[in-house]
């Protein structure tokens, strides 16, 4: 049976180092003390917070995982991009050409066109033209007929006789007719 | 001049007195304010942030610093001895300090032999218990190393392995209880020696040295040598 009482009286006196019971006794209360101590500081102080930064360093290690994920996956979809850019630039070489090339078609045809249209104006003219001689050399025939009729009269009224007339007519005629060809 | 450790009662159980000295009552003083801190940060602890600040600041850096401490010391599968050590380090070096404040006169409880020597039997302990955790039998044996021709135990040199395996609390309990004992006879000597007006400013000096710097050294050693023999203890022959 133990009896535990705190007393004051007849205390021994202090002392620096001993080896005996009395150290053994008070080696038992420190320990006791010490223990209390740790299981104290353990449960409020150095397991919760020790735990607390374990988490805490997980679920950084796990944003910064996800983070490089997220990065990857933005890296891939950035290759993706520039490739369709790529593909974009090619198709965009490809329709140029292609409308260069049927420009180029279609100026070469307008030109054609124009040409033929210019040759058949032309030919229009000419036509016009041989036309137009053509009239103007039976208006110059009827003219000059008109002044051989005329002068014809006027040598038939001096009296002339017929043959010095026909000579007369086919001089004027062929004279009229060199000069106008000529010009 | 004084440097007994006093008495100021006893508790007697049964036959057996234990007496309670100023140990007694400096360790308590040591544990009421680690055991404030501990509930103050307890309850703070609800509101700390991804990004430390003040309190959660220092906090953490405590055991970080620890934690890192720890795994240099011994490696990471001893972090299970994590709370006791801490608990070591934080009630050593508290009270290894607490002389640097004259007004509460407490003298440090590392200065009792009785103090030093049960954290010194505790590690001592701790390093047998996981000696063979760790090797089993082979950490017996290891008291009789080295073998003869390589294999065979020699029972000679088994009482030069006990003597240092025993000579291991006691120079740690001896180290640290001297040192801090020999801090505070001189910081006494020079308190009852010199003239009030010289009681200013110079004992700062001396606290630096002896409680803070001396005090803060041999916690250090204290604890990176148990660790160093615990983490000995269970290192295998690789």
């Amino acid at each position: 049976m133990f009896d535990i009482v705190l007393t004051a009286e007849g205390l021994s006196p202090g002392r620096l180092f001993g080896l005996d019971q009395q150290t053994l006794l008070q080696a038992g209360s420190h320990l006791l003390n010490v223990g209390l101590l740790a299981i104290v500081l353990s449960w409020l102080l150095y397991k919760p917070v020790r735990n607390m930064m374990q988490k805490r360093t997980e679920r950084i290690r796990d944003q910064l995982d996800h983070a490089a994920d997220e990065l990857a996956k933005a890296g891939e979809l950035k290759a993706l991009y520039e490739q369709k850019l790529r593909d974009i630039e090619k198709e965009k070489d490809v329709i140029i050409d292609a409308a260069r090339k049927q420009a180029t078609d279609t100026g070469r045809r307008l030109v054609e066109e124009a040409k033929e249209e210019a040759e058949t104006v032309k030919t229009r003219a000419h036509a016009n033209v041989e036309m137009e001689w053509e009239h103007a050399q039976s208006g110059m025939k009827q003219a000059i007929l008109e002044v051989s009729a005329a002068m014809a009269g006027k040598m038939v009224a001096a009296a002339l006789n017929k043959e010095a007339q026909e000579k007369l007519f086919d001089e004027t005629m062929a004279e009229l007719e060199g000069t106008s060809w000529r010009s | 001049m004084n440097f007994d450790i006093q008495n100021f009662g006893s508790i007697k159980i049964g036959s057996l007195e234990l007496w309670i000295t100023q140990t007694h009552i400096a360790t308590w003083f040591v544990m009421g304010i680690l055991i404030c801190f501990a509930v103050v940060v307890r309850i703070k602890m609800n509101k700390f942030k991804d990004v430390p600040k003040g309190l959660q600041n220092v906090v953490e850096l405590m055991v970080e610093t620890f934690n890192n401490f720890l795994k240099d010391s011994a490696g990471e599968k001893f972090f299970f001895l994590g709370s006791w050590f801490f608990t070591v380090f934080a009630v050593v070096l508290l009270s290894n300090i607490i002389g640097i404040v004259p007004i509460i006169a407490l003298r440090a409880p590392t200065a009792d032999w009785s103090f030093t020597v049960t954290l010194a039997m505790v590690t001592f302990l701790l390093i047998h218990i996981i000696g063979v955790r760790y090797r089993g039998f082979g950490y017996v044996k290891s008291m009789f190393e080295p073998f003869l021709f390589g294999k065979i135990p020699n029972l000679i040199l088994f009482p030069l392995n006990l003597v240092g395996e025993l000579a291991r609390p006691i120079s740690l309990s001896f180290r640290m209880f001297g040192n801090v004992l020999s801090g505070t006879i001189l910081m006494g000597l020079f308190y009852g020696m010199v003239p009030v007006f010289l009681r200013f400013f110079i004992p700062s000096f001396l606290h630096a040295y002896f409680d803070l710097f001396s005090g803060v050294l041999q916690t250090y050693v204290f604890t990176v040598l148990s660790l160093s023999f615990i983490s000995a203890a269970a290192a295998t022959e690789e």
